[in-house]
């Protein structure tokens, strides 16, 4: 998690992230970055190798990030919630957002890293360790879940984990296709899979 | 999908084979010129550069997928009697075959996604290949629906998105240091199958 960085490595990743929300990466310098940070080019070469890993982190970073807002969700939901029902309205809701269009860019960029990690090593590894720790987060999760009688206890967690992502980034699928389905039929066959089968126990 | 000219056929055709046993980014011009024997000035007459080259051999490889995925989608239908050989046809499309060959193959098609998502050039000819694959698993599902065998209740063209979805987005367990058992995976799997996509 970036919280566990060095505060000067960390204003370097912040600045970059947010650079990234409005240009592609391959457009951005390191002048800009410095200038957002006001760090000084000395300190972004004791802490990278180079520019090209400063973006690395920030592009695993800025994914990670966000999918850390919905771990804490999900995290937050089961501590509040009283009954089977809240739980699965409240899944439904946390799902809806990560699946809205607004979220397309944040698929597309994600692909597009993992595209990068597949060639370039270094990436890989740090973009390995992130996914590690995001899926043992889901997956510690939906545990809680299942013991609280709420998760279906037919599923393995850490399958339950790797699918609530797949089906977020797999969707990229739909991205490059003249036509596009429809959002709320999709979310209607989403919401058929988190009722049925995710937390089955609940609805039967 | 054959290009025209034979010389230009013959580089495509070789370095779509060298593609199958390597990662694209170790595929060389030398490599393939040495492999067709086929000279540098005429990779050049044919081919923009090198990367052109290798963007039809992206564009090779999804259409050969296609075609062969929908051949599968067909001669299930063709097969199946009942809503349980349906079933049972439907796993290792779904299941996607979690070799390790597989896995590569899997990030061979992020990349070609990547591409086309980034380059408006790639998505116009990649987009309407993958419309095919889109469109023709849904038809699978509509023509289930008619024989009573699918969630009519479904979008066929959501269904389809949502199971080619799995198999991509599954790319994030083989970025993982530790990967999903293959069997909890299926069990997973199966149960989506049985419990969403052909209940009715």
């Amino acid at each position: 998690m970036l919280s566990a960085f060095h505060p000067t490595k960390k204003s370097l990743i912040k600045s970059a992230i947010v650079l990234l929300d409005s240009h592609p990466s391959s457009e951005i310098t390191s002048e800009q970055v410095l200038e957002l940070s006001g760090i000084s080019k000395g300190s972004l070469y004791h802490h990278f190798d180079d520019f090209s890993e400063l973006m690395e982190y920030a592009l695993v970073y800025m994914f990670s990030r966000y999918v850390d807002q919905s771990i804490e969700a999900f995290n937050q939901l089961l501590i509040n919630c009283k009954s089977p029902n809240d739980f699965l309205t409240g899944v439904k809701e946390i799902t809806r957002a990560t699946q809205s269009p607004a979220m397309r860019n944040m698929r597309i960029v994600r692909i597009n890293a993992i595209a990068q990690a597949i060639t370039n090593q270094r990436m890989r590894n740090l973009m390995g360790a992130e996914q590690g720790r995001l899926t043992d987060s889901f997956t510690d999760l939906f545990r809680e879940a299942q013991e609280k009688g709420w998760g279906s206890k037919k599923i393995d967690p850490r399958a339950g984990a790797v699918l609530v992502q797949a089906y977020t980034i797999g969707r990229v699928i739909d991205d490059f296709t003249p036509e596009h389905i429809e959002m709320e039929r999709w979310f209607q066959l989403v919401d058929l899979v988190i009722e049925r089968v995710l937390c089955a126990e609940v609805s039967s | 999908m054959n290009a025209s000219h034979p010389t230009k056929e013959l580089l495509i055709s070789t370095a779509f084979e060298l593609s199958l046993t390597r990662p694209m980014a170790e595929i060389t011009s030398d490599l393939v010129l040495e492999t067709s024997g086929i000279s540098k000035g005429s990779l050049y007459h044919h081919f923009e550069d090198f990367s052109d080259l290798m963007e039809h051999v992206q564009v090779r490889a999804l259409s050969i997928f296609t075609d062969s995925q929908i051949q599968g989608l067909q001669e299930l239908m063709a097969t199946s009697q009942t809503k349980a050989d349906f079933l049972q046809g439907l796993r290792p499309i779904s299941h996607g075959n979690r070799s390790p060959d597989v896995g590569a193959a899997r990030l061979a098609r992020i990349e070609s996604i990547s591409k086309a998502l980034s380059s408006t050039r790639m998505r116009e000819i990649k987009g309407p290949i993958q419309q095919r694959i889109t469109n023709a698993i849904a038809e699978i599902f509509r023509e289930a629906n008619r024989r009573g065998w699918a969630n009519s209740d479904l979008d066929p063209m959501a269904v389809s998105v949502f199971l080619q979805s799995l198999n991509i987005g599954s790319v994030v367990d083989i970025l993982a240091p530790t990967q999903v058992e293959p069997e909890a995976w299926f069990t997973l799997i199966d149960l989506i199958l049985s419990e969403v996509i052909l209940d009715h």
